[in-house]
């Protein structure tokens, strides 16, 4: 436990000096700090998927509210950026519960498909929305006030380092046992005190709240975002990919998908943008018939010796 | 007698046309051990879903110690003092003993004015109790399970297995302890050691209601008896007042001159 803080600590170090002593060009600089909000939001949703066995395919829904409303509150109000999206975030967090409450009672695919169901009725509503959302033309971030795009670095960093934080507090304290068994078995959960609507709410609050800030801090990076996009169920999938092929349940694991899922986006899809669909059903399918722990698993069968995050 | 701690009043649940549980009452004092027994598809199991907050009933309520316990969460009954175990025993099958003991232990008591969050983890250090893992020990010891603590339950045998369910079940401290058909599919020598604990457990000043096929076993336990078939209480008394009831003899073997 002592070894994983310090290497997390190190971890940290390395990359906040990074950029600073190495010649890292623009485009890459930019870029890990993107990886850094996608790790974020991958755990996000792995406290869900992973902890409680919940397997969301809406949470497009938060990570477009907390975009959309950290916009509207940087344009309307000029509110300091890391403010809007911390607003943004917990209206986000406050969204998933409402649909969450009444879901989250079902499990497994039931559960799923209601989440497909509230993700694209999400979507739909923000799409006509244009009051708010602008619409299908989108809204536009004022170039100046906020952070530029080579600051984003750092601020995508500290998002990273509160969701691994989070992630490690929801495993091991006494709430992560609550989730293991409310995963195993929620009826005998429930037989032994377990509240599992507690302690389901909580996780998708944090969740959602956290999904919610990363759109917060995508809105920023982009400076212009429209619903279609952030609401799109291509979005919802990319956190389900980048947690299944990283490893599920663990905490390695979504950070090294998320790093898997922009590699293959951002280098191979220049090239070879005809294949990258392929490519990631080519990885999943041999994931979850090989390796289900995903490259997590994997990484920890080449280190016997290493305990799996 | 002093007040009873549990108490069932008419209680039912149907499903759908099919009556499961009919109007059923019933009593359970301190310190006592109540036998439900009947055939098959009596009701029995659904009249302790009841009992444990799992089902609402259709009519009726279940009050311990004059509180309500029927009709909402099962969580909420655990907090309140009543536990069930299950006649096909639901171990977390991914914790070890230990932490399926833990989770009795952690979540079984109501949650105090510091829950949540900080009960929680973000202020672990407890200064009322004692750590946790000695509590869980202790348990497995009295469990008899002390030395598997840190395997998986499927390395158990169904008698560990169904030692396991209790001693989770012990672990949320339970005033009323519902045990459905704990000693069944057990070898002899197994079955005695289990009726043996049953009793310490009721020593130790847990009320029992105990489901149970194996008739040496409920018969030389129990101080109350109540017979159920097709969701009514046919009978109900002393084991050997029961077991001699005509009624008993019919629903179990059938009528002689039908």
């Amino acid at each position: 436990m002592k070894r994983q803080a310090g290497g997390f600590v190190l971890a940290l170090a390395v990359l906040w000096v990074a950029p600073l002593v190495l010649p890292i060009g623009d485009y890459t600089h930019n870029i890990i700090g993107l990886t850094f909000m996608f790790a974020a939001t991958a755990l996000a949703w792995n406290w869900l998927g992973g902890y409680v066995g919940q397997i969301s395919f809406g949470h497009a829904a938060m990570f477009g509210v907390g975009g959309f409303v950290a916009a509207r509150l940087i344009i309307a109000f000029g509110l300091p950026t890391g403010v809007a999206w911390v607003v943004g975030g917990l209206t986000a967090g406050a969204y998933a519960l409402v649909w969450g409450h009444p879901t989250l009672r079902l499990r497994g695919p039931y559960f799923s498909i209601a989440t497909i169901g509230v993700g694209e009725a999400s979507r739909l509503i923000a799409t006509y929305w244009s009051g708010f959302t602008g619409g299908s033309s989108g809204l536009s971030l004022p170039l100046s006030g906020g952070p530029t795009k080579y600051q984003l670095y750092w601020y995508g960093l500290y998002l990273l380092a509160a969701a691994v934080v989070i992630s490690y507090w929801l495993r091991t304290s006494r709430i992560g046992l609550a989730l293991l068994a409310i995963k195993e078995d929620v009826e005998a959960a429930g037989d032994v005190g377990v509240s599992a609507t507690r302690y389901q709410n909580l996780v998708l609050f944090l969740s959602g709240t956290m999904v919610g800030v990363c759109g917060g801090f995508y809105a920023s990076y982009q400076a212009f975002i429209d619903p279609q996009d952030m609401f799109s169920f291509d979005r919802s999938i990319s956190l389900i990919l980048m947690a299944v092929i990283g490893g599920i349940g663990t905490i390695l694991g979504p950070v090294l998908g998320a790093v898997v899922l922009v590699i293959i986006q951002e280098f191979l899809l220049a090239s070879y943008s005809d294949y990258y669909l392929g490519l990631y059903g080519t990885l999943l399918v041999l994931i979850i018939l090989f390796e289900p722990l995903g490259l997590a698993g994997l990484l920890a069968r080449l280190k016997p010796l290493r305990s799996t995050p | 007698m002093s007040a009873p701690l549990l108490v069932g009043e008419r209680v039912s649940r149907h499903f759908g046309g099919l009556r499961a549980v009919d109007n059923v009452d019933f009593t359970l004092h301190d310190g006592q051990i109540l036998g439900l027994i009947g055939p098959n598809g009596a009701g029995k199991t659904t009249l302790f879903s009841v009992a444990a907050g799992s089902l609402r009933p259709t009519s009726g309520r279940v009050l311990l110690a004059g509180t309500p316990v029927s009709g909402r969460s099962a969580a909420r009954s655990v907090h309140l003092g009543i536990c069930r175990t299950h006649q096909i025993v639901r171990p977390f099958a991914r914790l070890t003993v230990l932490d399926n003991v833990l989770v009795g232990l952690h979540y079984g008591r109501p949650p105090g004015p510091r829950s949540g969050l900080l009960r929680g983890g973000l202020l672990r250090r407890d200064h009322r109790r004692r750590d946790p893992r000695d509590a869980a020990m202790e348990i497995l010891d009295f469990i008899g399970l002390a030395d598997r603590a840190t395997r998986l339950p499927g390395e158990l045998t169904l008698a560990g297995r169904k030692r396991l369910e209790v001693a989770r079940a012990l672990a949320t401290g339970p005033r009323v302890l519902l045990l459905d058909e704990v000693v069944a599919g057990l070898n002899p020598v197994e079955a005695s050691r289990f009726v043996d604990l049953i009793r310490q457990i009721r020593d130790r000043g847990t009320a029992i209601i105990m489901i149970e096929h194996v008739m040496h076993a409920v018969m030389s336990l129990s101080d109350h008896i109540i017979v159920l078939d097709h969701g009514r209480k046919i009978a109900e008394g002393t084991p050997e007042l029961v077991a001699a009831d005509p009624l008993v003899i019919e629903a179990y073997l059938g009528r002689s001159d039908a």
